[in-house]
């Protein structure tokens, strides 16, 4: 969810724009003091914006839609219409026409769609259909998935260019995310060109960089004129791990075999459960859950504290792979006379 | 954490004032397309409301000359952003940073959004490092909360 700070009613107060994982745009109001908490942002039918995938908030489930399919460049996948999952909006006057539309951004594909507004900031009419954003001739694309857009006038040449983030993949060991800014050519934006290289994800014991979902902002960070980037993303590294002395490869292997046997009898404690419960609905499940469970409380609880008590020294001798998030800034050194921006 | 950022600037900021999150007059102009269907010009407006003063510089592109584009841009090796005690967005779902100024003092701050829905802000001082992360609250007190799922 990237805030877009910005007058989406044009009333003289900014207001909070996003795309969220329930694969809609919302908004919260401003009234220059605070926000207001958030609404969905609908369209002109008064039908939630989506791609295909979002929340069903009626029925309380993950649901799919073709209702909002462009009805010319669809990007497809193998043969077939791309899935979209929205997870990210901005909200930008696309045509000129005084009023925002929305860019937004699929995390399920990659692709970036437009819905236009044909309506004003004051009363807007969102179309009922997504627009395929083009690049280079060819449908918007991040490899890694979208992770979201921003726009901003990195060359300084009066026109918004549009940044794209890419998620890559978020817990294996292929390639991670990247950021690209794809510049507007006035009718058309043109090839992706990279700001950020897509994560190898290389083996490094400390963080070195955001590896895994990045989201950026571009502003010039170091008051030197020129546009930097805050970027918000995970790092995965594996902290080095000492030479073991025989003495401590053993106490590791001991260790270990106690964190087995804690995790096989933790397991066997739930399945005692979930067979005693085989067959049961409703308040009878629920009552037979809570009593069994209270019976298991003091194993469990001895369970837990041995295991609080080995886990640090296993991590002690054989850190484990991290993963964590962290705000990151890269400052911009181009050259001015290739950096594009003016 | 001796690489954790630390800005230098030499940017004279005034001094704090209450909140208003928009200072800069608003002149609801239609953008004019020209030959350009993807104008921008409503959007600089926010963007100069958004990252005064420095990014002003930037978009404007004052004092700045013309060259041509070519695809070799550099950044330095990036460093992670402390925020008082911490690190800015650290443990956050897939934090995502955006540089606004919530209070107006000239300086912009950096509000962090998540994918749970939630935002935090952290004011920037005036010696560029950064204040502990808070929770963007609405008006009754209550944390903004964008994860209605």
């Amino acid at each position: 969810m990237s805030p877009q700070f910005v007058d989406f009613n044009d009333d003289g107060h900014l207001d909070i724009v996003v795309g969220i994982f329930d694969g809609s745009p919302h908004v919260a109001f401003g009234d220059g003091k605070h926000w207001q908490q958030p609404h969905t942002i609908l369209d002109k039918n008064g039908e939630i914006i989506v791609l295909n995938a979002f929340w069903n908030f009626e029925e309380k489930k993950w649901d799919a839609t073709d209702r909002c399919n462009p009805e010319s460049n669809m990007p497809t996948t193998n043969g077939k219409p791309a899935e979209g999952h929205l997870t990210s909006a901005i909200a930008m006057d696309w045509d000129s026409d005084g009023d925002f539309d929305l860019v937004l951004g699929d995390h399920k594909s990659g692709y970036v769609y437009l819905r236009r507004n044909e309506g004003s900031n004051q009363k807007p009419q969102f179309a009922a259909k997504n627009e395929t954003v083009m690049a280079g001739g060819k449908p918007m694309h991040d490899a890694g998935t979208v992770a979201t857009i921003r726009s901003v006038d990195w060359n300084g040449d009066g026109k918004l260019d549009l940044m794209v983030s890419g998620m890559g993949d978020p817990f294996g060991d292929a390639t991670g995310g990247g950021v690209a800014i794809y510049l507007n050519e006035g009718s058309s934006f043109g090839q992706a060109i990279t700001l950020i290289e897509p994560s190898p994800k290389p083996k490094v014991t400390e963080p070195k960089r955001p590896d895994v979902g990045l989201h950026p902002e571009a502003v010039d960070i170091d008051g030197d004129g020129d546009l930097d980037l805050l970027v918000g993303g995970y790092s995965q590294w594996t902290p080095a791990s000492k030479g073991l002395s025989e003495t401590e490869k053993a106490e590791l292997k001991v260790l270990r075999s106690d964190l087995a046997a804690i995790q096989k009898e933790t397991a066997a404690l739930s399945a005692i459960i979930t067979e005693a419960l085989e067959g049961l609905e409703g308040d009878p499940r629920t009552e037979k859950h809570t009593k069994l469970y209270n019976a298991q409380r003091p194993q469990r609880a001895k369970l837990t504290t041995h295991r609080q008590k080995i886990l640090p020294r296993i991590e002690e001798l054989a850190p484990r792979a991290k993963r964590v998030s962290f705000t990151w800034a890269y400052e911009n050194i181009t050259p001015r006379e290739s950096s594009g921006q003016r | 954490m001796a690489n954790h950022l630390r800005i230098a600037r030499s940017l004279i900021c005034s001094p704090q004032t209450a909140t208003p999150p928009e200072r800069v007059a608003n002149d609801r102009k239609t953008p004019t397309a020209g030959s350009d269907s993807l104008s921008s010009r409503a959007i600089m407006k926010v963007a100069t409301q958004t990252l005064r003063p420095l990014a002003i510089l930037a978009l404007t592109g004052a004092a700045l000359t013309s060259h041509a584009f070519s695809q070799g841009i550099q950044f330095k090796e990036p460093v992670r952003i402390s925020a008082g005690d911490k690190m800015l967005g650290m443990g956050r779902m897939y934090p995502s940073p955006a540089a606004h100024d919530l209070n107006g003092d000239g300086r912009f701050d950096i509000v962090i959004g998540d994918l749970r829905g939630h935002l935090t802000f952290s004011l920037q001082n005036a010696d560029g490092t950064f204040a502990n992360e808070q929770k963007l609250k609405d008006a009754n007190g209550k944390i903004l909360d964008f994860g209605n799922w």
